[in-house]
């Protein structure tokens, strides 16, 4: 499997930069190059549900 | 460095139970024979980050003497054990492996590890994990990762990584580990012990220190299942300060383990090891052949039609990160360089997430527990691999790993199923082979029955890295 190609560096740093991490170059370039993972895992993921879908917020520990 | 050899000294908790009872074995000769070991074999290994000697040795005394007083507590009392360095420990240092606590010492201990010290064990000290419980081997940490006692050279894997190779190595008799997407059951698969990821709420995870909310999950490791049934007995139950601790009856757990599988309908996820992602040629023969050993115990076994597992990684990947990223976005602001390269280079990509990303991830969760509540039906329990094959090597680090293929453990943190691992071979080479036993909701003593008939039916139990001796 090869590398995905990555998101836009600038979208990445804008991320980066909201989530108040202020990383070197060189750890901007890591993040960079796995972005592309993150692009595809989100398509994956996928947004296509029924209205109805709840979310598993609350987990239900009872049987 | 591979070969195996007969079990030597170290008995399971069981038997070194069953020898304290009836005051054949002292809890502090036990306690200074695996002191011992530790100084002996723990230099090789690095499976303790702090060995509570002094503590130890009052704790095996204060046992002895309440024992021959007629004060016996249960099982556990005067059994030795370990905890993953997660577990809060009052007046303990308890650092999660990283330079961000190094110097932590908890005020008070985790629930667990007072249940734990409540049963009458014994804590010879706390080990080894992958930092924070997520990532690999680590060398940029303040204490080096722990090895796999079946070849130095290779990863015992984790993020338990302490608690496999201590119980491997014959450090310890039982401990605990934290499962999140598959801690307890790598190193239960490659250091070929057994390790229970309970029902999500079974056992309260208040004073451990948190990976990711809604999948952490804390359960005992040790040779046996039998053992692990003992450790868990002691473990579960409601804890009002944990959100998510669930108020059910705790069955006992030892005595619904099993020594035949005469109508148990097993469900097994064949497309797990021949399809898109398939495991090692000698993984799929070592399961293969455990199923026809189930199936010789009475066990009728069928395909499960359990979603794929590529169906799960996405919501996986997304809660998992986001959760971590959320505990850790503070200190991650202002000390990023005090966490290593692999908890950064794992965690950080949750940055790129939004909340609506994290929102689906939960919906898809959701229904991936109603697709396999589904797939379940008409099993009691389920097999797959516990890893993709034989333990991995220690150094070298391939950033995209976590990436590149699906979890074969995940899936059961995202439906919170209970989950019994168990060694189920050896590769040619000597390495170990686990399988994970699948329960259903709270269906943990399921899960252990079977995984005990079939650990009684094998010769697995009997070996032990070489240099266990």
């Amino acid at each position: 499997m090869s590398t995905p190609e990555p998101m836009n560096r600038a979208e990445v740093e804008i991320c980066l930069k909201r989530a108040g991490l202020t990383l070197s170059p060189e750890q901007i370039d890591d993040i960079h190059r796995v972005s592309g993972y993150v692009r595809e895992y989100l398509a994956q993921l996928g947004s296509d549900r029924p209205m109805a879908v709840e979310p598993a917020l609350t987990f239900k520990v009872t049987p | 460095m591979n070969d195996a050899t007969e079990v030597g000294q170290v008995p399971t908790i069981a038997e070194a139970s069953r020898l304290i009872e009836t005051k054949a074995l002292s809890p502090v000769e036990l306690t200074d024979l695996l002191l011992k070991r530790i100084e002996k074999l723990d230099p090789k290994l690095n499976s303790f980050l702090l060995v509570t000697e002094k503590l130890a040795r009052k704790a095996a005394k204060k046992a002895e003497a309440e024992i021959m007083a007629g004060r016996r507590r249960g099982p556990l009392h005067g059994i030795p054990i370990g905890l993953k360095d997660i577990y809060s420990t009052k007046g303990i240092r308890t650092t999660a492996h990283s330079r961000v606590l190094e110097d932590h010492v908890p005020k008070e201990d985790a629930t667990v590890t007072a249940k734990l010290a409540k049963a009458g064990t014994v804590l010879l000290g706390k080990l080894a994990t992958h930092e924070f419980a997520i990532g690999g081997p680590s060398f940029d940490t303040p204490w080096p990762p722990a090895r796999n006692p079946w070849n130095t050279d290779l990863s015992p894997g984790g993020s338990s990584s302490g608690s496999g190779a201590a119980i491997a190595a014959g450090l310890v008799l039982g401990a605990t580990g934290s499962d999140t997407g598959g801690s307890i059951r790598s190193p239960s698969a490659f250091c070929a012990v057994a390790g229970m990821k309970p029902s999500y709420g079974l056992v309260s995870r208040y004073g451990i220190l948190p990976l990711a909310f809604t999948l952490d999950h804390a359960g005992p490791m040790a040779w046996t299942v039998e053992d692990c049934a003992i450790l868990l007995q002691a473990m579960a139950g409601h804890d009002k300060r944990d959100a998510a601790s669930a108020k059910v009856k705790i069955p006992d757990y030892r005595a619904a383990l099993r020594r035949d599988l005469k109508g148990v309908r097993i469900g097994y996820i064949r497309h797990w090891h021949d399809g898109e992602y398939p495991v090692e040629p000698e993984m799929k023969a070592a399961i293969e052949a455990a199923l026809d050993t189930m199936r010789g115990l009475g066990a009728e076994i069928r395909d499960a039609p359990m979603p794929a597992l590529s169906d799960f990684a996405p919501a996986g990947r997304v809660i998992i990160l986001s959760e971590t990223f959320a505990v850790h976005a503070r200190t991650m602001q202002t000390r990023y360089k005090d966490y290593g390269e692999r908890f950064r280079s794992n965690v950080t990509p949750a940055a790129l997430f939004s909340a609506n990303d994290y929102v689906q991830a939960m919906r898809s969760r959701q229904q991936l527990i109603e697709r396999t509540r589904a797939a379940m039906a008409g099993f009691d329990v389920m097999i797959s691999a516990a890893a993709v094959g034989a333990p991995t090597k220690m150094e070298g680090f391939d950033r995209d790993a976590a990436f590149k293929r699906p979890s074969i453990t995940m899936p059961f943190n995202l439906t919170g199923l209970p989950v019994m691992t168990v060694c189920c071979g050896f590769t040619a080479s000597g390495l170990p082979l686990g399988m994970q036993v699948v329960g259903h909701p709270f269906g943990d003593a399921a899960a252990m029955g079977v995984a005990h008939a079939y650990e009684r039916a094998t010769s697995w139990r009997a070996k032990r890295p070489a240099m266990a001796r």
